[in-house]
């Protein structure tokens, strides 16, 4: 199962304009285990790809398979279901919370899936309390939190229709840094507990390098990158990317530069601090 | 020259969004008034442009205290471009958008026409006067805006949160934005932000707590202190972090620590 693009391209088409937003893209994503970070500069195409993880756009020309799927849909063949199945977290989600309360909200999702409202509820109170929103919450009004309440109440809003793959356009944008690794340590334990396959949009490079285990490279929705993050900064065109490198391996490269210590990539704070520890001169 | 003087605010009379705030701003520098989400930051800077009335305390401004009589006055002096790019475009062009403010004063369209074409050149925007905002990115729309509070010719400019909604180019068109007002055009320059780094280049930095100031300083100064920041939801940057827990390690060789500082010297 998983997800299949084979040569999909996507046009945006205006009025007067045509626009190529995806060109010949081919990539399998797996149903469980992926960990996986999109980037690329504004424009290459990033937002327009995940839209089509759930369906939200169909391909121009070839092939995607969502779930055994294919798409587009034969003609009267419904593909509702699919948006259950691949949850889609838009950027600044916290934008499209509208109940009267909190728990209302969350409950929405599943409701859609005509699931009763006893069991919106149940799945509603586990998804906010994956997300550290607490009972006492509930039942306030979703716009009387703070912006980091707001992004993760409208996250467990998603995780409320339990979908198998959750993909996530930008998470962390605009949240101060506590917001920021709370959000982040959330989506860890999902993908260590459940094994969940997690997506999700960045251009912050040191997320990837911390939490990423896949790295899709677009660039004028093209991938030109398809593979472990390790390869990635290793690789010998990394320029060619025009990505910036994480931090931790910006300082590793600064080191060998100036003491000579022999340069060796490590992707967090905390094992890279343990290396320095190591390291003799 | 801002002077705030015991300055207090509530939302709903009963819990304090800000107490007893004391701040001089000089002019013709950069501060950065750092904290959590609801310390109080964005309360603090609608305050200073007469948005919200403080309820205790008083704000001075180049001597003009901050008043109702005082308030057209004041806003000839301080100006304000908001967080959300898409929010505060309220022309339906570049051209237009630029002009707002300057509709509002009645200026003559010539000299207006000049002044949107001055200030429009300064953001680098010149070329897209006649674009719609659908045309234009995030970091184009934030550059839109600070043309339009710039074509007001404040001496003060507030930035709240003014790219926490870019993407890294944006951003960084922005902060070398803010740098040349502040440096080439001696502009007084306020942003509030959650991001150390960000702010990491400015004259002074204000944290913010629950509503008080708890932590004022040079940046150098400022970043030695992990804890407090942290109690108000901020984080080191990445390398200053580094840097600052080696410095106190004495298993790190003080080699390591010497080439951190000078890696974070050098961005």
């Amino acid at each position: 199962m998983g997800i299949q693009f084979k040569q999909v391209s996507y046009q945006y088409q205006g009025i007067k304009t045509k626009y190529l937003a995806l060109d010949n893209v081919s990539l399998n994503i797996d149903q469980q285990g992926e960990f996986i970070a999109i980037v690329g500069h504004t424009g290459s195409g990033k937002s327009t790809l995940v839209q089509h993880m759930n369906a939200l756009l169909l391909p121009t020309s070839g092939e995607l398979i969502v779930f055994g799927q294919k798409l587009p849909p034969k003609k009267n063949e419904k593909i509702n279901h699919l948006r259950q199945k691949v949850g889609l977290v838009f950027q600044f989600p916290e934008y499209q919370l509208f109940e009267e309360t909190i728990i209302k909200d969350i409950m929405f999702g599943p409701k859609n899936f005509k699931i009763s409202d006893e069991e919106a509820l149940i799945r509603a109170t586990n998804a906010a309390h994956i997300v550290g929103i607490d009972d006492t919450l509930f039942e306030q009004s979703p716009f009387r939190i703070s912006g980091g309440q707001m992004r993760r109440v409208a996250v467990a809003g998603i995780l409320a229709m339990q979908p198998d793959v959750l993909v996530l356009d930008e998470p962390t944008r605009g949240l101060d840094p506590k917001g920021k690794t709370e959000l982040m340590n959330i989506f860890v334990n999902l993908h260590e507990q459940k094994n969940q396959s997690i997506i999700l949009i960045t251009h912050d490079m040191d997320i990837v390098s911390q939490y990423a285990k896949r790295v899709i490279v677009l660039e004028a929705g093209k991938v030109v990158f398809d593979g472990k993050k390790e390869d990635l900064f290793e690789h010998e065109n990394f320029d060619s990317f025009h990505l910036e490198l994480p931090t931790p391996l910006k300082i590793l490269k600064h080191l060998e530069k100036t003491l000579n210590i022999k340069y060796k990539p490590f992707y967090d704070f905390d094992s890279l601090y343990q290396h320095l520890k190591e390291v003799k001169l | 020259m801002i002077k705030i003087r015991d300055l207090g605010f509530s939302y709903d009379g009963k819990t304090e969004t800000l107490k007893n705030i004391n701040l001089d701003i000089k002019s013709g520098s950069w501060v950065s008034i750092l904290g959590h989400n609801g310390s109080g930051k964005s309360t603090l800077s609608k305050c200073l442009v007469g948005l919200l009335e403080p309820e205790s305390g008083e704000i001075e401004i180049d001597g003009l205290l901050l008043n109702e009589e005082n308030l057209s006055q004041i806003r000839k002096k301080i100006g304000i471009v908001f967080q959300n790019p898409d929010n505060q475009f309220v022309g339906v062009t570049v051209r237009h958008d630029i002009a707002f403010g300057l509709e509002n004063l009645c200026m003559n369209p010539k000299e207006m026409e000049e002044k949107v074409y001055t200030y429009a050149s300064l953001v680098g925007m010149q070329d897209f006067l006649s674009k719609e905002p659908h045309q234009l990115s995030g970091g184009q729309k934030q550059r839109v805006a600070i043309a339009g509070a710039l074509a007001m010719e404040q001496d003060i400019l507030i930035l709240d949160e003014a790219t926490s909604m870019l993407d890294p180019e944006g951003t960084e068109e922005i902060v070398q934005l803010i740098k040349r007002l502040n440096k080439e055009f001696k502009k007084t320059i306020i942003t509030i932000t959650h991001d150390l780094s960000f702010a990491a280049d400015s004259d002074e930095l204000v944290i913010l707590k629950d509503g008080e100031i708890i932590l004022q300083g040079t940046p150098n100064n400022v970043f030695k202190e992990e804890k407090l920041l942290k109690s108000s939801n901020l984080e080191l940057p990445f390398e200053v972090k580094l840097y600052t827990r080696a410095n106190k390690d004495k298993t790190i060789d003080p080699k390591i620590t010497e080439a951190l500082w000078e890696f974070n010297s050098s961005k």
